[in-house]
């Protein structure tokens, strides 16, 4: 698990990079105060459902499904747009319409 | 000190609420200040914080310190990754990063045993300056130290970093997967 949270943090690092290339350090908080601010929920729900339920498995199986839609947000967020095809005069394939 | 449990959870809990909530404001002062300085005196000053803490007389003094060193830390992330997105190429940014990130965590397995040393030979109090000044050090360094490319508008193309990667990772993967040499730049998924 601490390898898996080693090549996430990597990746998540640089995707907040490409958030906004401008603007790095506002996204850069941005994420970073809004995850504190759900990490800190979190901690507080899990305590919650843990004594209730007395297991841990709600939690883990939760975190676990919560992480695909974060990466597929994360990879809709840092998509760039396909730059054009070099257009040549005469070629079939030139992206130019005119 | 003598502080109980309450007030040692007073003592952490402040420090994490200014750390969350300064992380909000202090994006977009990092983006429009000179980088430099602004990180560098961030740096200084939670160092002097940590180096003031060790002079706190009471409980109030302590949760003023904890205060502002939650504030002034909460700049390392945002200064940090801006850095390394214009020092490195894009390319490079994930080793970067990754990098970046084992130094901190390398530092927190030092620390501890470190800290505790200077809290048995000298005192908890001088832990702390210690620590403090470890900051002051860093900022001297950081101040006469700052790479040119970081000053620059935009990322480098490439650095002795993108030769040393790919010769030790991106070379010897491709010759194993049998992959071709990919088209430079793949910004599109």
């Amino acid at each position: 698990m601490n390898f898996a949270i080693g090549v996430w943090i990597s990746i998540y690092l640089t995707m907040a990079q490409e958030v906004s290339p401008d603007n790095i350090s506002t996204a850069v908080g941005l994420l970073g105060g809004s995850g504190s601010l759900a990490g800190a929920l979190a901690m507080w729900g899990v305590g919650r459902v843990t004594r209730q339920t007395g297991v841990f498995a709600g939690p883990m199986i939760s975190v676990a499904v919560a992480a695909v839609p974060v990466a597929l947000a994360g990879l809709a967020v840092t998509r760039r747009p396909r730059p054009p095809l070099i257009s040549r005069p005469g070629s079939p394939r030139s992206a130019c319409p005119v | 000190m003598g502080l109980d449990n309450e007030a040692l959870g007073w003592l952490f809990s402040v420090f994490y609420w200014a750390y969350t909530f300064s992380q909000f404001g202090v994006g977009p002062l990092l983006d429009r200040w000179n980088l430099r300085w602004a990180y560098g005196g961030a740096v200084l000053a939670w160092s002097a914080s940590c180096a003031l803490t060790g002079l706190a007389s009471g409980f109030w003094g302590l949760i003023a310190f904890r205060l502002l060193l939650g504030v002034m830390e909460s700049a390392n992330w945002p200064a940090a990754l801006r850095i390394v997105s214009r020092v490195l190429p894009p390319e490079d940014r994930p080793l970067g990063n990754g990098l970046f990130t084992s130094g901190t965590s390398v530092g927190a397995l030092v620390a501890p045993s470190a800290i505790l040393g200077i809290s048995a030979w000298l005192g908890w109090r001088w832990s702390f300056v210690a620590v403090g000044l470890l900051g002051g050090v860093w900022f001297l360094l950081w101040a006469g130290g700052w790479p040119a490319a970081a000053s620059a508008s935009r990322p480098p193309a490439a650095s002795c970093f993108s030769r040393l990667r790919a010769s030790c990772c991106s070379r010897p993967l491709r010759r194993f997967s049998g992959a071709r040499e990919p088209p430079p730049q793949h910004w599109w998924w």
